[in-house]
């Protein structure tokens, strides 16, 4: 009897340490490549986000904010909620970032800028709390306006987070005031041709 | 036996109800409490059509440009992304929508439709423009059996200078809902109003009447009605008969002050139960004319001939009649 206990309490242990073991084989992906996905899903993120702030309704926006989440947090984040998942779903952003900068932190990591790639990884990783915490914010707004503020400070943490003008649709601010105006110059002009407004 | 011989007389009486403040109420008084409800019901009425029908125009209003902006802002991110190479981003951001009011996206670039997502609740799809989109158009629309929708054509302006569009549909229905809940929630409240500001007006009325007997009975300092040979102080309260006081209870008093106000007008017996008991919903006919008796009684007490100031009109009422010292009244021995 107590050896067919010994034998389950082994299994067990072995079941356990291959379980544990599972996602350092998944994490082999080459640092390019996951980069690569990481900017495509944030300029997925700004461009929700872009667009959430017009929401027709609190429920959209809600939504759109709940879409935000699920796309920061991924499918196990602890805010992750399955109604919003859109067929898009995939690997959390911020998992991700976590992940990108352990390696960039390992000794194994060569790199002429590897002082400033470490230091963007951590700001990368701070802005993308902050957005997820206004994420989270629009969701417990009841008023659209109100939640509509609380999106706008995820794109702006997110437009932080991946740091240039990307191609994605930007919220107009004051580069549509000073092209209204003829402020600005020609060729500075097409630069802003991506606002909502142009 | 009478009705009024069943009521309880030592039970505590529990403050009239507007039901029964109404029935009290004399026939002028319900006549301008009628004009007074039916002013305010056709107030309410006008009111209330017109501020459903702004307040559902402004929510339209405001719903129809939202969701125009909804649908530009997706089309700045089609513009960004109608590269081919860029068509996930494009797909993912449209699947992203369509998770909300949206109903349906496409995205047309020079000629070929790049993207046509579809809510399940969309049965047919109008066919798209064909001619090339110059200007945003809306236009609310709706499909068979489905929900009522915007359908909203953004030119699309891309990276390549080519022609296309981004077509939204937004579903209308938490509009709609909105506005129906509203305008219930509206029209509830105003009947609700409605009903509180008529009650108020019998209240009004019913306690102006009351105002009124007080102010009467009280009366200034100086009132004194002189009928013929009969004076009545309303500050003691007296009566008195060519000089000598006439012994009243109170309710005899109110009678009798109630004919002086008018000498000679016939009173009914309606009026003179609204004038008098105005504290007891039940009194009827027979305490008024028990009430005229008693005060014939009480006057001839004092002046036999007197029983007759008070003249019984047949099928009419009461009226106090004008008999001065040493005058002749035919009425006063026939009455």
């Amino acid at each position: 009897m107590n050896k067919m206990k010994e034998t389950m309490l082994l299994l067990i242990v072995i079941a356990l340490t291959i379980g544990a073991a599972a996602p350092a084989v998944a994490d082999e992906r080459p640092v390019e490549e996951r980069l690569t996905m990481l900017a495509g899903r944030l300029r997925l993120g700004l461009s929700v986000a872009s667009i959430a702030i017009y929401s027709p309704t609190v429920v959209d926006l809600h939504l759109h904010a709940q879409q935000l989440v699920n796309l920061l947090e991924g499918i196990d984040g602890r805010h992750y909620v399955r109604s919003a998942e859109s067929q898009e779903d995939g690997p959390g952003v911020m998992p991700e970032m976590i992940v990108l900068a352990t390696r960039f932190a390992d000794p194994s990591f060569v790199s002429e800028f590897r002082g400033q790639i470490v230091a963007a990884g951590k700001n990368v990783r701070v802005f993308l709390d902050f957005a997820l915490d206004a994420a989270l914010s629009t969701l417990a707004q009841r008023r659209l306006d109100d939640g509509i503020r609380e999106m706008l400070r995820v794109y702006a943490y997110l437009a932080s987070a991946y740091e240039t003008p990307c191609a994605a649709p930007r919220v107009p601010a004051l580069w549509t005031i000073l092209r209204a105006f003829g402020v600005v110059e020609p060729e500075q002009a097409e630069d802003a041709a991506r606002s909502p407004v142009g | 036996m009478g009705h009024r011989s069943l009521t309880p007389l030592f039970l505590p009486r529990s403050p009239p109800t507007l039901a029964v403040v109404f029935q009290s109420m004399s026939r002028s008084d319900r006549r301008a409490l009628a004009w007074v409800a039916a002013a305010i019901l056709v107030i309410t009425a006008v009111g209330l059509s017109f501020g459903v029908r702004t307040y559902h125009m402004l929510l339209d209003e405001a719903f129809r440009e939202r969701s125009t902006a909804y649908a530009q802002a997706f089309a700045a991110s089609a513009s960004a992304w109608v590269d081919p190479v860029e068509a996930s981003m494009l797909q993912a951001a449209a699947r992203f929508l369509l998770v909300g009011s949206a109903l349906y996206v496409e995205v047309v670039h020079a000629g070929e439709t790049v993207i046509a997502e579809r809510d399940e609740r969309i049965v047919v799809l109008d066919p798209p423009p064909t001619d090339a989109v110059s200007t945003i158009t809306v236009a609310q629309t709706r499909t068979p059996g489905g929900p009522a929708y915007l359908d909203i054509v953004v030119p699309l302006m891309s990276w390549d200078g080519e022609d296309g569009y981004v077509r939204v549909g937004i579903d209308r229905t938490s509009v709609v809902t909105r506005s129906r809940n509203a305008t219930l929630a509206v029209v509830g409240g105003g009947l609700a109003i409605d009903a509180a500001l008529i009650a108020l007006v019998i209240w009004i009325l019913a306690g102006r009447r009351r105002s009124a007997r007080d102010l009467d009975a009280r009366g200034p300092a100086d009132a004194r009605v002189v009928v013929g040979d009969l004076e009545i102080d309303r500050a003691r309260k007296e009566v008195r008969l060519r000089g000598a006081s006439v012994r009243l209870t109170p309710k005899q008093y109110a009678l009798l002050s109630a004919l002086a106000q008018e000498p000679e007008r016939v009173f009914s017996e309606r009026e003179l139960v609204d004038e008098v008991w105005t504290d007891s919903p039940y009194a009827d006919a027979k305490d008024v004319k028990q009430c005229v008796y008693l005060v014939r009684k009480r006057l001839a007490a004092v002046d036999p001939p007197a029983r007759g100031l008070i003249v019984t009109v047949p099928g009419f009422g009461y009226r106090l009649v004008v008999r001065t010292d040493g005058g002749d009244d035919p009425e006063l021995t026939g009455a």
